[in-house]
């Protein structure tokens, strides 16, 4: 991998910057939909890369079941496998042991879990999935960690931090004994729940080991918990986490977590929100969502956003149109998911170029202005950016501030 | 030349026949044809005859974004059954701004596509209410609705369709055979409503481009009737509302031959590949009708079905529905006409593959055969745009790709189709469609090849083409599929969550 930073945000800790990996070059910080099962749910890979997408993300859990290593190698790795020429980042398979089996145990050799097929206690160590991730064959590649819900306290945790930091030395081991380190890029994943000390102390284990380690993610996060608590996590790890490597922070998809995390130096994100909620007939806008399901689209002749040039705005696609078939038609997802996909490309790639011309403060202002200014900003990215020298309520009046998480939602008036 | 204009010239097409050269007396031979359709600016549409016509659910092809239509060449001429519109009144497609509305509504740009427009699915074989006097019942998503003549009237020529399938009174009762009261009276009905369809309003002009589908049902007898009546000279009221117009006939610009009525209500015994012959019931309808109209059979079920309806039914037009129905089930089509002559194989070949079969699992082969001519879809010449979207002023560098990188994209293999149909993934049906409507085009293109050659030509390579391809094996096949696709649907589809726990509840009930 080659890490490059091209730009800095004089303001805030959002950086600009070039990631080359052995599939091309991406360009930071950027948003990675989810193709979990080899495929953005309705797209080919032609059309993935249309949208101007140059790095998805695949689940290593649900490839190593369907079509299974054996499948994978013979094709000549998933980017064979689907069609797919771009960079490709997969999980370590261990979040969705914990979130999809009916039972899961966790000890110092793995993750025992029910196989799906059998019912059979499976185990999977980090050398396994190290080991998984090499016949897939994605570009980067994550350690497995010992997952727990973000909402757990106790010595839980604490164990899990600590067993987190042990497993990725037998990631390493079993990356580095691979000879694949050139082609393929192991990336810590931080944990330490919310907990701002146990944090610190995974920060300082995973630090020393950055020599053999490309990028960090941060994990154990986007469970539930408050925001407040959220952002101040993401803060204190992208404060110690070295400058020169990507920072990743895993499970985040909503366009204010974004731009937070951005703003806070985070380079990387993911989430299957985006194509979850085009499924559902959910459009997103600078304005926030839209609900085309809702009957005040049924006679709206507008496309989602006349100024978007994804294949469904600028081929005039109405809400109407959509409104009628959302849910009812496959090709409904697929044209609100291009859309979608390309509503975080364009919010990604608008920070980018704030960022180089070191206007990026004044981008969030704009952004919060656009897409809250009707509802209200929530409290919580308000004292987030503040923490980094923007005030996003400096020039305006009367901005109303909303507590919780801050969501925004189109609603029937019911 | 035989030759036939149609007027107004706003939405005019021309049908020309343009073989055989004369009128031959076999009123069902196969003939080779072209449909002209006006467009502005020498931007006329041919379409060239035998071909398909491609079925829509709520107004877009199953499974193909706007983009993937637009990749598909096959795709040409549409046909849009209006009542899923219906939910809402007046229909959201009335409404839409600008001239052309269904053309505009549904993004199928007139500069390219055709657009056909029934009240009804031609394909949709689900008992309904009984149609009455007055009015058909149509299917919405708000359940059954009563449109009349003139509602019909008011959202076709609202919405400006290509051509107009008229209304039709057809019975739906399945596995029974309507009474002989019930099939004249759903002649009568048809014709009336015909009339309606055609009179001069102060409202609206009458409708043209009209295509009156041919009733009568599984009664031979009654199919002659209705097309001896379609051409009777008009009496008393209907003449007098008519002026313009000598009989029905003379309104009408093509014929409808509804195939799915004659199958539920089939009086004929299957043949041995289950398959009953429809092509006695066609040239009952066709025999009397002048021989330079179009003609399209709706809801045809296989090839070999097809071949026989040109060659003995002298058919033009045919909807792609069965192709669209075999992507849903996960069958890529594999079949070529006139037949490749390859090293003889000992057993007959399917017309496709079920591609949730295991042994696809390992299959790096393209959709379309090794020996096959290279398919044109998106699954089998897969490309790249050189130009995705741009987001950012520093992205330029992003797009620029290695040489090994930059390579032609590889067909889409069938363990991925495989890997997708198998985890229910939506782009497997993107792919199987496009896939399977490009070797529905390249069927046609052969036919068309055959046909032009004139003489025995098309029986002989009819007789190659059963030969190579099993018509009851094939359908087999699909309803295997069928099941497979159930099953996966069952396991991961709508509603999982909930079968999940009520099986869980059964079983906790039993223990």
């Amino acid at each position: 991998m080659q890490f490059e930073i091209i730009a800095k945000c004089s303001t805030t800790r959002a950086r600009v910057s070039r990631m080359k990996l052995a599939h091309g070059i991406t360009m930071l910080p950027t948003f990675m939909p989810v193709a979990t099962q080899a495929a953005l749910k309705g797209l080919t890979p032609q059309q993935t890369e249309e949208l101007g997408l140059t790095l998805i993300l695949n689940n290593t859990y649900h490839l190593n079941l369907r079509p299974g290593t054996k499948v994978l190698e013979a094709a000549g790795g998933a980017h064979r496998f689907q069609g797919w020429r771009r960079n490709l980042l997969t999980d370590s398979g261990g979040f969705q042991m914990v979130s999809l089996s009916s039972f899961t145990k966790v000890t110092e050799e793995g993750v025992l879990f029910a196989s799906p097929f059998t019912g059979e206690p499976t185990m999977l160590t980090p050398e396994e999935s190290i080991s998984i991730q090499h016949s897939i064959g994605a570009d980067i590649v994550m350690q497995l960690d010992d997952v727990v819900s973000s909402l757990t306290t106790g010595p839980r945790v604490e164990e899990a931090m600590w067993r987190s930091v042990r497993w990725l030395d037998r990631c390493i081991a079993a990356h580095e004994a691979s000879g694949r380190t050139d082609k393929q890029n192991l990336f810590a994943i931080v944990q330490g729940g919310l907990n701002h000390e146990l944090r610190d102390k995974c920060l300082e284990e995973m630090i020393k080991r950055k020599d053999r380690i490309p990028g960090y993610a941060i994990g154990g996060l986007s469970g539930g918990e408050e925001k407040d608590i959220f952002w101040r996590i993401i803060a204190q790890c992208t404060e110690k986490l070295p400058v020169d490597r990507p920072r990743y922070s895993m499970g985040i998809g909503f366009a204010e977590d974004l731009l937070v995390c951005v703003a806070l130096g985070v380079d990387m994100a993911d989430c299957v929100f985006p194509t979850r909620t085009a499924r559902f007939g959910v459009a997103l806008t600078f304005n926030g969502p839209l609900n085309l399901k809702l009957s005040r689209h049924a006679k709206n002749f507008d496309p989602i956003d006349p100024t978007c040039p994804c294949p469904t705005c600028s081929s005039g696609v109405s809400r109407a149109f959509l409104h009628h078939i959302v849910t009812h038609e496959t090709a409904a997802a697929h044209a609100v998911t291009q859309h979608n996909v390309v509503f975080q490309a364009r919010l990604m790639g608008r920070a980018r170029d704030a960022i180089l011309k070191d206007s990026f403060p004044q981008y969030l202002r704009t952004f919060f202005q656009d897409y809250f200014g009707d509802v209200g900003y929530p409290r919580w990215c308000v004292d987030a950016l503040r923490s980094v020298g923007v005030d996003l309520l400096s020039g305006t009046e009367d901005v109303q501030m909303v507590e919780g998480d801050g969501a925004k939602w189109e609603y029937s008036e019911a | 030349m035989v030759k036939m204009t149609n007027s107004p010239p706003s939405s005019a097409f021309v049908f020309r026949i343009l073989s055989p050269s004369i009128t031959p007396p076999n009123f069902c031979a196969p003939r080779l044809g072209r449909l002209s359709f006006v467009r502005a600016a020498d931007k006329d549409i041919d379409i060239a005859t035998p071909n398909f016509i491609t079925s829509t659910s709520r107004g877009v092809v199953p499974h193909l974004s706007r983009d993937h239509v637009q990749k598909t060449s096959a795709i040409g001429w549409v046909h849009i059954p209006f009542e899923s519109f219906l939910a809402s009144s007046p229909p959201v497609p009335t409404l839409q701004p600008g001239a052309h509305k269904l053309h505009s509504f549904l993004g199928f740009s007139r500069d390219r596509y055709i657009l056909s427009l029934s009240l009804r699915d031609p394909c949709d074989d689900n008992p309904m209410p009984p149609n009455a006097n007055t009015h058909v019942v149509a299917q919405s998503l708000r359940g059954a609705c009563k449109v009349t003549p003139a509602l019909y009237r008011s959202h076709a020529s609202s919405v400006q369709p290509d051509i107009i399938f008229a209304l039709a009174d057809i019975p739906h009762t399945p596995s029974q055979l309507p009474s002989q009261k019930r099939t004249t009276k759903s002649i009568e009905r048809t014709l009336r409503w015909l009339a309606e369809l055609l009179m001069p309003k102060a409202s609206s002009p009458p409708l043209s481009n009209i295509f009156v589908p041919l009733l009568g049902g599984n009664v031979i007898a009654a199919r002659e009737a209705f097309s001896t009546q379609l051409q009777e000279p008009l009496e008393g009221l209907e003449a007098a509302a008519l002026p313009q117009l000598r009989t029905l006939d003379d309104g009408v610009s093509g014929y409808v031959l509804d195939l799915l009525p004659l199958r539920l209500t089939s009086t004929t015994a299957p043949s041995a590949s289950g398959i009953g012959d429809v092509v006695p019931h066609v040239q009952a309808s066709l025999r009397s009708l002048p021989f330079t109209r179009p003609r399209i059979a709706t809801a045809p079920i296989s090839p070999h079905e097809i071949l026989r309806l040109v060659s003995r039914g002298g058919i033009d037009l045919f909807d792609s529905n069965w192709v669209q129905q075999a992507a849903d089930w996960g069958v890529a089509l594999d079949f070529q006409f006139p037949v490749v002559d390859i090293p003889r194989r000992p057993v007959k070949l399917h017309m496709g593959r079920n591609i949730y079969d295991d042994q696809y699992a390992m299959d790096f082969e393209s959709l379309s055969g090794a020996s096959g001519a290279r398919c044109p879809c998106i699954a089998c010449s897969p490309s790249f745009s050189p130009e995705p979207i741009v987001h950012s002023d520093l992205d330029a560098s992003s797009y620029v790709l290695d040489a090994e990188l930059s390579t032609s994209p590889l067909p889409v293999t069938r363990a991925y189709v495989h890997h997708l149909l198998h985890t229910h993934e939506m782009s497997s049906h993107a792919l199987l469609a496009a896939h399977n409507l490009s070797i529905l085009s390249g069927f046609f293109a052969g036919i068309r090849e055959v046909v032009g050659r004139g003489g025995e030509a098309l029986e002989a390579e009819i007789a190659k083409f059963e030969e190579r391809y099993d018509e009851g094996t094939s359908k087999l096949m699909m309803e295997e599929a069928k099941r497979d696709w159930e099953a996966v649907d069952r396991a991961r589809g709508k509603g999982r969550l909930k079968r999940e726990k009520e099986d869980k509840d059964k079983l906790g009930e039993s223990e």
